[in-house]
């Protein structure tokens, strides 16, 4: 690429102008929406397949033998190969859908289980999401293994050079979010694997906030597990999934049991639906699985290069604008080479901290969405010795004018405060 | 809706009956784990009135200027009386009507009073 002259998609930001495709910007056009870690606003076409399914094409799945009922089956289960295709998976049977991120953690967490004993040791860092530590939580209460943490340094990057200091022959498992919810660091996936199966760990990956940001190819990766979300990616509420390397998925219970997990069941006994249905209980979100494969679609129109480069240039924005008000400490990475467009920060004006939901209210009234509190993540707050802090996070809808307007709002805030 | 509004921003740069004594007949700390709004009360009682309050916290500014006026406000009042206060009472003392995510903000200050009177 000409380093010499820049292209006017790199002066404006502009590698993708999508704020059409999304309604909501329609309705609300003063909305600052600045609360992508959180959940993401959703383009016409997604709510057009949702409602076009609930219209004409409304059926179970995997139940029953009219025609309906059999085309949405094959339509669920096309997004399942579609999925596959996405993160590069062997096998469509190694993605199973979830409601959440969380049920897939804790799903993860119950397969994991069998092959963990006392003494063993689960490696997890402080920066994690409480959905990405009370399920390890648990299991090493009831194991007797050890939770080892992870700490971050002043780099508030993930710590690698900690891994490589607590990895061991007794570490079963290391799990770790590829990016931070709260700091935004990317995490080195390669290495971490790399140091993990060095010892024969397995890897869980927590991909909710990258599953919209950066490529996962699963099988490049080598990744024993990884869990991704819907809603953060786009898509709808109630869809998420877990890949999992067919061999630790073969032998294991699933968690939520009952119907559609069983090929059969007796008074006293159970036989075990095969992978992946064993561990989709229930009902599933049909509507909303079928409305995630024109997500993904969606997706790959716009090219990964296209949201990785524009993501790039909103971190650089922000990093440059926001490090103008003297009042704002931003947490996470100092440059932009290893962290997305999630950004933590707190407000301190003569000597006094502004609390962050002092913060959001007060944003709220110049129509800018952001989020306070402690996220979902207390052991950080206490690892950073603060209570709570204000997030900010982009999406491929945000445009460094809504960087701007947030700048202006914040500057008004430490004013209001003065 | 303007929470902001110069009255809260007051009581939260001067909080009245800011700063805790050594003695006092009854003292308790309050905390929302949720926000970390965190609060600690002293009252001095006196027949079954409150006579004094003293108070320091450390939260949102509705959280302490909530305490503020609330400090004010429970003077000369009866334990009775202070019991039957709820959300209503605190949205007139506020002068507004507390967004149900400020409600605990707004809350704790009495919910610690209650907590720490005889019922």
């Amino acid at each position: 690429m000409n380093t010499q002259t820049r292209t006017s998609k790199q002066i404006t930001g502009l590698y993708l102008d999508v704020r059409k495709d999304f309604p909501i910007f329609h309705h609300n056009p003063q909305l600052v929406y600045l609360d992508s870690a959180a959940t993401t606003q959703k383009p016409q076409v997604i709510i057009d397949a949702e409602t076009n399914f609930l219209e004409s094409r409304y059926a179970t799945v995997h139940r029953s033998f009219y025609d309906l009922a059999l085309q949405a089956t094959e339509m669920y289960e096309a997004t399942r190969e579609a999925v596959r295709k996405f993160m590069n998976a062997a096998s469509s049977q190694e993605i199973i859908f979830t409601p959440s991120v969380t049920e897939a953690l804790n799903l993860v967490a119950w397969i994991e289980n069998q092959r963990i004993d006392e003494g063993d040791e689960i490696i997890l860092c402080t920066s994690e999401h409480h959905s990405n530590i009370l399920p390890w939580q648990r299991i090493a209460e009831k194991t007797g293994a050890t939770l080892m943490w992870l700490e971050l340094d002043e780099s508030q990057e993930f710590p690698l050079e900690d891994l490589r200091n607590k990895i061991s022959s007794r570490t079963k498992v290391v799990t770790a979010a590829h990016i931070s919810h709260v700091l935004g660091f990317i995490s080195p996936l390669q290495e971490i694997i790399q140091v993990a199966h060095s010892v024969g760990a397995h890897v869980v990956v927590d991909a909710a906030q990258s599953t919209s940001r950066l490529p996962l190819n699963v099988a490049s990766l080598n990744a024993d597990f990884v869990v991704c979300s819907g809603h953060k990616t786009y898509g709808p509420f109630g869809t998420a999934w877990l890949y999992g390397k067919y061999e630790h998925l073969e032998h294991a219970s699933p968690l939520i049991v009952g119907g559609g997990t069983i090929q059969h069941v007796t008074r006293g006994s159970v036989e075990w639906n095969t992978v992946p249905l064993r561990f989709e209980a229930g009902t599933p979100n049909v509507s909303g699985v079928i409305a995630l494969k024109e997500t993904l679609t969606y997706l790959e129109h716009l090219t990964w290069a296209s949201i990785i480069n524009h993501e790039k240039y909103l971190v650089d924005y922000a990093l440059r604008t926001l490090s103008s008000i003297p009042e704002l400490r931003m947490f996470g990475p100092a440059s932009s080479r290893n962290r997305s467009s999630i950004f933590s920060f707190n407000l301190t004006v003569q000597g006094h901290h502004i609390h962050s939901h002092d913060i959001s209210s007060i944003l709220n009234d110049h129509n800018i969405a952001i989020r306070g509190g402690h996220h979902c993540s207390l052991p950080l707050m206490q690892a950073l010795h603060v209570t709570e802090l204000a997030r900010a996070s982009c999406g491929i809808y945000s445009t460094s004018s809504d960087i701007d307007r947030l700048a202006n709002a914040l500057r008004a805030t430490a004013e209001l405060f003065s | 809706m303007d929470l902001y509004r110069e009255q809260i921003l007051e009581h939260y740069r001067h909080p009245l009956n800011w700063g805790l004594v050594q003695r006092a007949d009854i003292e308790r700390h309050g905390y929302n784990p949720l926000c970390g709004d965190e609060v600690t009360i002293q009252l001095q009682i006196n027949n079954g009135m409150i006579t004094e309050v003293r108070f320091e916290g450390k939260g949102c500014a509705v959280s302490v200027a909530a305490a503020s006026l609330l400090s004010e406000m429970i003077q000369k009042k009866s334990i009775a009386t202070i019991q039957r206060l709820g959300v209503v009472d605190i949205n007139l003392m506020l002068g507004l009507n507390l967004p149900p995510a400020r409600i605990s903000c707004g809350l704790l200050a009495l919910k610690t009073v209650q907590a720490a009177l005889p019922s």
